[in-house]
């Protein structure tokens, strides 16, 4: 057994993925780039924020960003009910709180099970996803974290 | 950090320190035209300290240089200047503080001090040429063996000349230690002994040779012995001794006359002073000896300032984990008034820790301004022009960060000033101007707030050209003649402004006044301009004393809360409806105590959704800000609070249409945040 896992990782490399369900549907993110995931807190709303942007929260001390991932993925706002949560992703430097409907897993994928999404869609807008995985019958949209939260990305 | 990286620290920091002195003596001597001869001696000083501690570190060009410089003086000091020609000897004397400067900021950066200092060598030589053919008295060949042996009597010579034979005076045994692994014990001995000598008629010390290699390890070993003779008391010469950096212990003792210890050389004048008091009080030595001796006093040591700035956002959160502990008790039916007491023994202790950490790290802004006035004169010299920087208020002191970042906007608001303000000579005569120009560089504190004017007497900025300019490059946002001065002014904070059509050595590379307003307004400072045309411009810079702890107002509007600054708030008020007037575009306004005021609705400015909006319900704050007094209304005042102001996040930036009016937030003792209004902002 052992010897099979090590051919398979010398063959693709394997990554984790933090999978977590907005609107019914799966993405992933890479868990490097997870800080921790933390549950709904009171959050300062700031003014004239845009939509996406729910506020500001303190995080032991450190004051970072949060916001809504429907909105920010084009889903429609709902009250957040008892599942969802905070996921705190490092972006280059800096903290941000992302809330998604409800966290499932870390799961293993290798690379080669990676499809690569169409770069750009038809709108000419650049797609969030960048790869998308094919495991266990399940199909799971990985996220390019900075195209999400970048500023062109609005 | 090993022992060679501690001692270059404690090169350039003290080789710093004699620079700045020599550099304050030469400023003051260059507006008197002449050096008298106490400057002159301590010129002296300095270069010898600089020549030993450089040639000791190795850095052979620095140590020449110092040499060459202390040569010169040393003619100076015995010859003086002929013809009164001061000027070539203050700008060779510059041009070397400048290398020196320059070198040292090299080390600072870990990288080698390589500079060649050839041509400056050159240059103190060809002076000190100068000076010997200059006078008159003096045959070149003598003058320079006389400069040589004056040399030999005060590095090399054990033994200083007399100078005031005084028969009666007591004579001191002075021993001193210095702190372990403090390096290079012989300068620091050499630079005690300078600064007691004025102090004394007479003077001998132990070892002789100062400038041998040995001289620092008997140091260590049994300490650097003094034998002096002075009328003063033996407290001013302690005084002058406690102000030795590393200084671990001394000891000042009477001796007698006939004491044996007594070097020959300031014992030989006196003996008969010596035999007449022979008799009486040779016993009360020994007894002396144990009493006398002193710990000496430990007056500075430098810090990392990475440690400060930790230690200062560790008590930063103390002030916030107090407040938490105190808001969140809770004692049921339990007695509470021994709590109520610790937690105020221990607010007020925080307070006071508070209060240090932040003194520890004010520094005078003299430093920065001595920056400026390097500045402006090699500035004036090479561009020809003359003029005078006038400075007051440098004992100012103002946190260290706020000193980091003010640093560049000075250089170029300066820059601009000595480059574009200051016309030539010739054309201030035209326009009636004294020729010498005038920049005056200001700092005074104001409540919480420094402010640095920097005001010039020169050409003015023309209101023409910058519009003119703004229109070219699209910047204009509203038809001209609807603009003010100050709008006008403002235009040249914008980025992509620059008039300047040339670019020169010193302004206008394409760095503009926007980085300048950036950057101070990174520290929550601001910068504003006046100008005259013909008759000169002045920078108005505001910044915080300090960046982090701020007394403050807080207040609700709606289920958002803000804290509004104290220093801004100048009242408070319930509103009368019919204080309130609207002109017909729908401005309102506020009648307070016989003046009117803007009414400034913070639910309507930062589109909170909820909120009071009838008047008789809210509460109305008299707000100053820095260019306009106004009021803000809102729903209810919540008390007063000490906050530690935290920047927001800068990605929130993406997040917000605007974020004007919003100055930063802090976290309150139950954990919640409050946002910081920007009185500017709204």
């Amino acid at each position: 057994m052992d010897d099979v896992l090590y051919t398979a990782a010398e063959e693709s490399e394997v990554r984790e993925y933090l999978i977590f369900t907005v609107d019914s549907i799966d993405f992933g993110i890479d868990i490097g780039l997870v800080q921790e995931i933390i549950k709904i807190q009171p959050i300062t709303s700031i003014p004239n924020a845009l939509d996406f942007c729910v506020g500001i929260l303190n995080l032991r001390g450190t004051i970072i960003p949060v916001l809504d991932m429907r909105i920010k993925l084009g889903f429609d706002a709902v009250e957040y009910d008892e599942r969802a949560c905070i996921v705190v992703i490092m972006l280059e430097s800096e903290l941000i709180g992302v809330i998604v409907d409800m966290v499932q897993d870390v799961i293993r994928i290798p690379e080669n099970e990676l499809i690569d999404s169409p770069p750009v869609l038809s709108n000419g807008r650049q797609s969030y996803t960048a790869k998308i995985a094919c495991t266990d019958d399940k199909i799971r949209q990985i996220i390019d974290v900075n195209t999400v939260f970048c500023v062109n990305g609005i | 950090m090993n022992i060679d990286e501690s001692m270059l620290d404690v090169y350039i920091y003290e080789t710093q320190q004699l620079l700045e002195a020599l550099e304050n003596t030469l400023f003051e001597g260059e507006s008197e035209k002449a050096l008298g001869s106490d400057h002159i001696n301590e010129i002296f000083r300095i270069m010898h300290t600089i020549k030993g501690a450089s040639s000791m570190m190795e850095f052979e060009q620095l140590a020449k240089l110092a040499h060459a410089l202390e040569d010169m003086f040393s003619h100076i000091r015995e010859k003086g200047v002929p013809d009164g020609d001061w000027q070539g000897i203050f700008d060779v004397t510059f041009s070397a503080v400048s290398f020196f400067n320059g070198e040292l900021a090299k080390l600072q950066d870990k990288s080698s001090a390589d500079g060649d200092a050839t041509d400056i060598l050159n240059m103190v030589k060809a002076q000190l040429e100068r000076l010997k053919k200059g006078s008159p008295a003096a045959v070149s060949g003598e003058s320079e063996s006389s400069a040589q042996e004056n040399m030999e009597k005060l590095s090399d010579g054990a033994y200083m000349s007399v100078l005031l034979p005084g028969a009666e005076e007591p004579y001191y045994k002075l021993k001193l230690f210095f702190e372990e692994g403090c390096q290079m014990e012989s300068i620091r001995a050499l630079g005690v002994m300078e600064s007691i000598k004025k102090a004394c008629s007479r003077i001998a010390y132990i070892p002789e040779n100062l400038d041998s290699d040995s001289a620092s390890a008997e140091i260590v070993k049994n300490g650097f012995c003094v034998y002096l003779q002075t009328c003063e008391n033996p407290d001013v010469i302690r005084e002058i001794i406690e102000t030795t950096l590393f200084l671990k212990t001394y000891s000042i003792l009477p001796i007698e006359g006939d004491d044996e210890e007594i070097p020959a050389s300031i014992r030989r004048a006196n003996n008969q002073g010596d035999e007449a008091r022979r008799g009486g009080n040779s016993e009360s030595g020994a007894a002396d000896n144990i009493s006398n001796e002193f710990i000496a006093k430990q007056n500075f040591i430098s810090v990392n300032v990475n440690k400060l700035d930790h230690l200062l956002n560790v008590v930063g959160e103390i002030v916030t984990a107090q407040s938490m502990v105190i808001n969140n008790a809770n004692f049921g039916d339990l007695d509470r008034s021994g709590f109520d007491a610790a937690a105020q023994q221990l607010h007020s202790l925080i307070n006071e820790l508070q209060d240090i950490v932040m003194s520890i790290r004010m520094m005078p802004m003299s430093t920065l301004f001595q920056k400026m006035r390097r500045l402006v004169r090699e500035m004036a010299k090479k561009l020809g022009k003359n003029i005078h920087l006038e400075i007051s208020g440098e004992e100012t002191e103002v946190d260290k960060n706020v000193i980091d970042y003010l640093s560049d906007p000075l250089l170029h608001i300066i820059r601009n000033s000595v480059d574009h303000g200051i016309e030539d000579e010739t054309v201030r005569a035209a326009a009636g101007k004294p020729a010498r120009g005038k920049i005056s560089l200001e700092a005074h504190t104001t409540g919480s707030d420094v402010i640095v004017t920097i005001s010039d007497d020169g050409r003015g900025l023309q209101k023409e050209a910058i519009l003119k300019k703004a229109q070219e490059k699209g910047l204009l946002t509203k038809p001209v003649e609807e603009m003010t001065d100050k709008e006008i002014f403002s235009l040249i904070f914008l980025p992509g402004f620059s008039t300047s059509s040339e670019v020169t050595e010193y302004s206008g590379r394409g760095v503009g006044m926007d980085v300048v307003r950036k950057n101070i307004n990174q520290i929550g400072g601001s910068i504003s301009l006046d100008s005259v045309e013909g008759k000169g411009t002045t920078h108005t810079i505001r910044i915080p004393l300090t960046l982090t702890i701020v007394d403050g107002m807080r207040f609700s509007v709606g289920k958002t809360s803000f804290i509004v600054p104290t220093v801004s708030v100048l009242s408070a008020v319930k509103p009368d409806p019919k204080d309130i007037i609207t002109d017909p575009e729908g401005n309102e306004m506020i009648m307070l105590q016989g003046e009117c005021y803007s009414l400034v609705r913070l639910k309507d400015f930062f589109n909170i959704e909820e909120g009071v909006t009838d008047i008789n319900e809210g509460m109305c704050m008299h707000i100053s800000s820095e260019d306009r007094d106004f009021c803000i209304f809102f729903d209810y005042l919540d008390g007063e609070y000490q906050v530690v102001v935290k920047p927001l996040p800068s990605y929130l930036q993406q997040c917000t249409s605007s974020l004007s009016g919003i100055g930063g937030c802090a976290i309150l003792g139950d954990g919640s945040i409050n946002l910081i209004l920007d009185v500017n902002g709204l």
